[in-house]
């Protein structure tokens, strides 16, 4: 790495015009985007496999009829419940608050695989019907099924984005609307859906981009999706770009769909009051369907799973329940929560550098930075480990000099890259929310800094950090739940001897043994559970913005 | 500033902590390939595996015992992990491939990915059918893709050949799972061997329209599916039959006894065998401790494990089965093809499978 | 002392927003920046303050070309409509956000000069908009800066306490003898305190007008 005098005087300039914040920012956001323009590079590559359009168009159609009933569903779970618990008032509203949340704990495919032996022949259910009398069980492996696994494993994506937005805007909006006397539909209608536009779609976006990169759900029941049509061009055709090339298709349809979104968002204003003391709430008179629909959400999305889990661990409680599994716990915690760091990190420098950026550069790099999230995530562990295998051969006069021999794949074996590889797949995550907490806050805040002779480091650290901590707090957690949940990349990028909790439950589910798996997919969930109680227990600290 | 450098040192000291621990091992432990003459001390091969069984570790264990070589192993999907050796390529820190099925490693070899094992040892563990014809892997272990069938519907003199299925006879009664998986699309691979590409098409055909259901689910589902009589038949490996009977859960037991076990073209051309198999590769840093550990899975020991643990056959004709549920099942005739026949088919199968509409 | 030269300012060429500003402003001076919304008036402050970047023409302060000088570097501070106190941080820290430390002597004289010692530990949440209005200035004051910059002071307060806070802020700007520009949109603003006014107009100076009127 010898600079000579001309590229000196680059970087110096380049250090004058921009501060090191900035740098750090564009780097991590250049870095970010590089596997996967590698990804829609290699999309370019010639292949010979051609799916018959036949088999394309019914993946597509039945991605799209998923995307359209999810999104809806969720949607409407999502939006109703979080409207109701901001604004009304009713008996166990603060426990539903924090529990209507917990499904977020439990990854896609577990619930799938616990939900089919729930109603299976056998299975608890029809076994409960069995104690009435009733002889019938139901196979729900089918594109039913799977969307109404989808619907409730990921309808706390809207949940959350909705309650955080009703927290701060629409008080005035609601009280006015109540003031004239709207009953409560109208108020629902007229008021809460147009107002919950913002979180809808941040919600929704999310939902979306988890189902389209999924293939865990989908191939268990015998779907065919677009993730099935990527993984069969590669695993049955043998033809990985062919199937790198499916993936960027998507990847450019999903980034068409975020891009038009986010330009028709532009014009809409929203009046973010800062929050009127605190919301009256309303109180329901007859809370008795309210608690109904609350209880009967809870029982379908989160308890049946975890009772049939809990269940089919008995069996094996004995077998697994020993230190070994406290072990790999405490490891999973561990590098889960550096991998969180890190990500959050990355995302919060990038964040900060698009933040005031009024250009298309910017922000459009920063939404493809953010394209991780929509492609299945063995993909991304690929490119990013063939990205930095190229990285790694360029870098190998670097790695003589200073003093490694031999070896090669330095960096593509390392810890860095294990942990880089998850920053990619989850910097939606973390970046949108971390985007949307910038937006919270008063812009004149960071000018006012640079007026009193803060470079934008300093402010950095003295006026965006301190701001941003309850939000980077809670990207955290987020991520955090994302990484545990995670499976390829851990399988591939993880060093020789981390053994992890997703690793077992892969292990043990690719063996087809449920009852070892269900004991490590508890373990999984409980720190889910956790970390969502965490989440939704979180208080903002109580200045308001001035 | 400060608060920057001090965060971003804490955190890159963080991994690079765990970081080092790795390469400190690694290294350590690493011999240049000259050096043949070993101390066994901190010996060590590198396995990239897709088999996932607990029976596995039990038997690197063993091995390390006996050996002091320690077996690492990188679990993972076979695809993403040849990918990953490929692009790797002479540089990657890895030594044997290890796979449950001779489609993929016909495809490794293929790829160039293999080195000759050249090990007499194995030579004379397994039969020269089970091994590759350049000596590029071997199969370890085997299982049989079987026909279960409904004891309350179904009379086992009615059952005879695959062929068989494709009969209208059985229209709405065949379940098995989709065709994304290895294991029947080896089967299909068999069959354009066997019986050439045309007639396994119209065998396809004839099988798919007898389909009771849409294919879902992995094995032990198929059973289920039988079991509560929603279809007749259903094409399965054999070693998921002796898991279901010892499993702990009393639905699968309930399951498994509703069924029976048939193998199929005993008196044509055997049942479909497929193999779990490991070849050296390119890259290998440690030939002489791959080779030792492929003699050592390959050895009466250890192929015993195999089978009584994991309901596996053995592939080492010196092996007397010991587990009773093989035992009962007997001798049978397999299906006399080279296994690297079905990485050659495997693009047609799939070809066939999706023009038949096998989902 | 502060002397804005040529400056124009656009997005595009055929939109100009500001249009061949030439400006000098006296030592000790307080000017007011009259105009309509849209006229350009902010957008002028921001130049001088570095927040924007001018497309044409020069900026000199003290006869040295600061054109090219970034923001943090200019010694110039600004007031903001909305104050821009920083939620996290005490009135003191507010205050001192620009100094080395808040116990800096600096601090306490600059709250006495607004006249909130008393209120150092309270947090900006806990102020009414005339007192945000006075720590703002102690705070842009405390950094000691050549030029204030003054964005609406006044736009948030409601009428009675608009004639009285004036009065103090001219007073405080005044005692602190420093050179100052406000914008705003209201004409009894801009008599009641400036020593001149620029009326802008459609981004162009329309005239300047000198107060003579005996103030206070």
């Amino acid at each position: 790495m010898r600079l000579d005098g001309n590229s000196t005087q680059v970087l110096f300039l380049l250090m004058k015009k921009y501060s090191i914040i900035h740098i750090i920012g564009i780097v991590a956001l250049i870095l970010t985007c590089i596997p996967i323009i590698y990804l829609l590079l290699q999309a370019f590559r010639p292949t010979e496999t051609v799916l018959s359009n036949q088999l394309l168009i019914a993946y597509i159609r039945n991605t799209i009829i998923m995307i359209l009933v999810v999104g809806f569903s969720a949607g409407f779970l999502g939006l109703t419940l979080a409207w109701i618990i901001s604004f009304y008032d009713f008996p166990f509203r603060r426990f539903f608050k924090v529990v209507l949340a917990l499904p977020l704990a439990i990854p896609p495919y577990i619930a799938a695989v616990s939900y089919s032996d729930f109603m299976y022949v056998n299975g608890l259910f029809p076994r409960l019907l069995g104690t009435f009398g009733i002889t019938k069980h139901f196979d729900i492996m089918n594109i039913h099924g799977a969307i109404f696994i989808y619907s409730i494993t990921l309808y706390p994506y809207v949940y959350i984005a909705c309650l955080s937005f009703f927290k701060y805007t629409s008080a005035s909006f609601v009280e006015n609307a109540r003031v004239l006397k709207a009953n409560w539909v109208k108020l629902f209608s007229k008021v809460g859906v147009p107002l919950a536009r913002l979180p809808l779609v941040a919600g929704l976006t999310l939902v979306i981009m988890e189902l389209v990169s999924d293939f865990g759900v989908i191939d268990y029941y015998g779907v065919q999706g677009f993730s099935t049509g990527i993984y069969k061009i590669w695993h049955n055709y043998s033809d990985f770009y062919g199937a790198i090339r499916l993936s960027a298709i998507l990847l450019c349809i999903i980034f068409a769909v975020v891009y038009i979104e986010s330009f028709l968002r532009r014009r809409l204003r929203y009046f973010t009051t800062s929050k009127s003391k605190s919301i009256k709430l309303i109180r329901v008179k007859n809370a008795r369907y309210l608690l109904i629909y609350f209880t009967l959400t809870l029982i379908i999305t989160f308890i049946i799973p975890l009772i049939q889990l809990v269940y089919n661990g008995i069996y094996a409680y004995e077998k697994i329940w020993n230190i070994k599994l406290l072990q790999v716990t405490l490891n999973t915690v561990y590098y889960t929560s550096i991998a969180s760091f890190i990500c959050v990190g990355i995302s919060f420098v990038i964040a900060n550098y698009v933040k005031g950026k009024k250009g298309i550069f910017a922000k459009t790099i920063s939404k493809l930075a953010t394209m991780g999230y929509s492609i299945p995530g063995v993909l991304v562990g690929l490119s990013v480990m063939f990205t930095f295998f190229d990285v790694d051969k360029l870098l190998v006069p670097l790695y003589r000099f200073i003093g490694i021999k031999q070896k090669v794949l330095v960096l593509s074996t390392s810890v860095f890259v294990f942990m880089f590889a998850y920053v990619v797949r989850f910097m939606a995550v973390s970046f949108n929310n971390i985007n949307a907490g910038y937006k919270k806050i008063n812009p004149n805040l960071f000018r006012a800094s640079a007026t009193l002779k803060q470079s934008t480091s300093q402010t950095f650290w003295r006026v965006d950090f301190p701001l941003m901590l309850p939000t980077l707090l809670m990207s955290f957690l987020l991520v955090f739940l994302e990484i545990l949940k995670e499976l390829p990349i851990t399988l591939m990028l993880k060093p020789y001897k981390l053994e992890t909790l997703t690793g077992f439950v892969h292990t043990y589910t690719h063996n087809e043994q449920y009852s070892e798996a269900s004991i490590y997919s508890l373990v999984i969930i409980l720190l889910g559970i956790i970390t969502v109680s965490l989440i939704m227990l979180f208080r903002e600290k109580k200045y308001v913005k001035s | 500033m400060k608060k920057l450098l001090l965060i971003f040192s804490a955190a890159l000291l963080l991994i690079t902590g765990c970081a080092k621990k790795e390469t400190a091992d690694t290294t350590a432990t690493e011999p240049t390939p000259t050096e043949t003459t070993v101390s066994s001390g901190d010996q060590k091969v590198v396995l990239y595996t897709s088999r996932h069984y607990d029976t596995d570790q039990a038997l690197f264990d063993a091995f390390k015992e006996k050996t002091g070589i320690t077996v690492e192993v990188k679990q993972g999907d076979a695809k993403a992990l040849l990918e990953e050796i490929e692009q790797g390529g002479e540089d990657l820190d890895a030594d044997l491939f290890y796979t449950a099925d001779a489609g993929k490693l016909a495809q490794a070899k293929e790829k160039g990915l293999f080195q000759t094992i050249g090990s007499d040892v194995v030579k004379s563990n397994v039969p020269e059918i089970y091994r590759d014809n350049d000596d590029m892997w071997t199969a370890l272990t085997m299982r049989a893709r079987i026909i279960v069938y409904s004891l309350e519907n179904v009379d086992p003199a009615q059952l005879s050949t695959y062929e068989d299925l494709a009969n209208e006879k059985w229209k709405g009664k065949i379940v098995t799972r989709p065709s994304s998986h290895v294991y029947n699309q080896s089967l299909v691979a068999s069959f354009i061997e066997v019986n050439g590409l045309e007639e396994t098409k119209e065998w396809a055909k004839g099988l798919v329209s007898n389909f009771a259901r849409e294919p879902k689910g992995n094995d032990r589902d198929q059973v289920k599916a039988v079991a509560a009589n929603e279809a007749d038949i259903a094409i399965v490996n054999s070693y998921y039959i002796g898991k279901m009977i010892t499993s702990d859960k009393p639905e699968e037991k309930e399951a498994v006894a509703k069924v029976g076990v048939f193998f199929p073209n005993q008196e044509t051309t055997g049942t479909h065998v497929n193999v779990s198999g490991a070849g050296i590769l390119k890259s290998s840093k440690n030939k002489e401790n791959a080779v030792k550990l492929l003699e050592f899975l390959s050895s009466v020991e250890a192929q015993e494990q195999f089978s009584s643990a994991n309901f596996e056959f053995p592939v080492n004709p010196n092996v007397e089965v010991k587990n009773e549920l093989l035992k009962s099942w007997g001798e049978f005739k397999k299906q006399g093809i080279n296994l690297s026949i079905l990485g050659e088919n495997n693009k047609k199968a799939q070809e066939i499978m999706d023009e038949v509409g096998w989902k | 002392m502060l002397s804005l030269k040529n400056i124009s300012f656009y997005y595009n060429k055929n939109q100009m927003i500001l249009q061949d500003i030439n400006l000098e402003v006296k030592q000790g001076e307080l000017i007011a920046i009259l105009g309509s919304s849209g006229s350009g008036k902010s957008t002028l402050l921001n130049l001088v303050a570095g927040l924007e970047k001018v497309s044409v023409g020069q900026i000199l302060l003290d006869q040295k070309d600061i054109t090219d000088v970034v923001c943090e570097k200019r010694n110039i501070g600004m007031i903001f409509q909305d104050y821009a106190l920083f939620p996290h941080l005490t009135v003191e820290k507010n205050v001192g956000f620009a100094l080395k430390s808040y116990k800096d002597p600096i601090v306490d004289a600059m709250l006495k000069l607004v006249k909130m010692e008393s209120f150092k530990k309270r947090y900006p949440y806990e102020l009414s908009g005339g007192e945000k209005q006075r720590v703002a200035i102690a705070r842009s004051l405390a950094a000691q800066p050549k030029v204030l910059l003054l964005d609406e002071p006044f736009s948030n307060l409601d009428a009675d306490l608009r004639y009285k806070v004036r009065k103090e802020v001219k007073e405080i700007l005044t005692q602190a003898n420093i050179t100052s520009i406000m914008v705003t949109h209201d004409i009894d603003d801009a008599y009641d305190i400036a020593d001149r006014i620029v009326f802008l107009k459609q981004g162009r100076i329309d005239r300047i007008e000198e107060v003579k009127a005996t103030k206070l």
